[in-house]
């Protein structure tokens, strides 16, 4: 990780430490599934944070490409936000972080209510490139 | 270009409509505040019922933009996948790009209804939203996605 934070580095090093574990999680699913995974790492900029660096995934399931797309820390409405698109389709989810947990929010802005594991990622990978 | 470019650009489209979206929401939501606060040259005297009209059409300008953005890929494919100098008019294209990546008639179906709609949206002015922007995403998603991995 390389940062320039200008903000409270804690929150900063929680977050990024947030989306290593998230991007982990979701590679074991994914080879779980014998889905090819790629990791890069994104720079990210934020006002408040500075720059920064997170693991992104790539994702080859059968139907197309999942990306996991960290987005940002601040956002609106939420305490982080870790996109997961699928291509072709350009269907996405937006995990959104709250309350110390992951929701599933739709692009129509209603939340998935579904908790989030193994069985809920591999359903909504399906659902995402379908 | 990597077609994952490609998908990219329609993907930030999408991400701006939804960031202009909330944008207009948020300034309907506190419109007398707004209003009452600002200058004549912030506000630019612009009234609710302006607005509300690009609320109204801020999907369609959207579409617009995303059709556009499809469509300047497809033509640096042309020119710079397939080496082409030529400029077809898009239905040209279309069938030409279609024939050439040996495409299924549905994907090149889909995008020509969506493509005789922005045409009939271009030219008559009609606000009539047939498509959303996910369907256009999706359809425009799909037939990129018979493209190369580069070109």
């Amino acid at each position: 990780m390389t940062q320039t934070a200008k903000s409270s580095p804690s929150s900063l090093q929680e977050w990024v430490a947030l989306v290593q574990s998230l991007a982990k999680q979701i590679q074991g699913w994914s080879q779980s599934q014998q889905w090819k995974v790629e990791e890069g790492q994104k720079t990210i900029h934020e006002d408040m944070l500075g720059v920064y660096t997170v693991p992104e995934l790539r994702i080859t399931a059968s139907g197309g490409i999942l990306h996991l797309n960290p987005i940002a820390l601040h956002v609106a409405g939420g305490d982080g936000r870790v996109d997961l698109e699928a291509f072709p389709t350009l269907n996405r989810v937006k995990l959104v972080r709250s309350h110390n947990q992951w929701t599933i929010m739709t692009d129509s802005n209603v939340p998935l209510r579904d908790p989030w594991n193994q069985e809920t990622f591999v359903r909504l990978a399906a659902d995402l490139l379908n | 270009m990597m077609r994952d470019q490609a998908y990219q650009i329609l993907a930030r489209v999408r991400d701006e409509l939804e960031t202009a979206r909330f944008a207009l929401s948020v300034v309907a939501q506190n419109w007398d505040r707004l209003t009452t606060s600002a200058s004549p040259i912030t506000a630019r005297a612009i009234a609710i019922g302006n607005l509300r009209l690009c609320r109204d059409h801020i999907e369609l300008t959207y579409i617009m933009r995303l059709f556009a953005a499809f469509e300047a890929t497809l033509r640096d494919y042309w020119l710079n996948g397939v080496g082409r100098k030529t400029e077809p008019d898009l239905i040209s294209l279309l069938t030409s790009l279609t024939g050439r990546q040996n495409m299924d008639a549905e994907t090149l179906a889909a995008v020509n209804n969506i493509r005789e709609w922005r045409n009939q949206v271009i030219h008559r002015d009609m606000r009539l939203q047939q498509f959303d922007f996910p369907s256009c995403a999706r359809a425009f998603g799909l037939f990129i996605s018979w493209l190369p991995i580069e070109w």
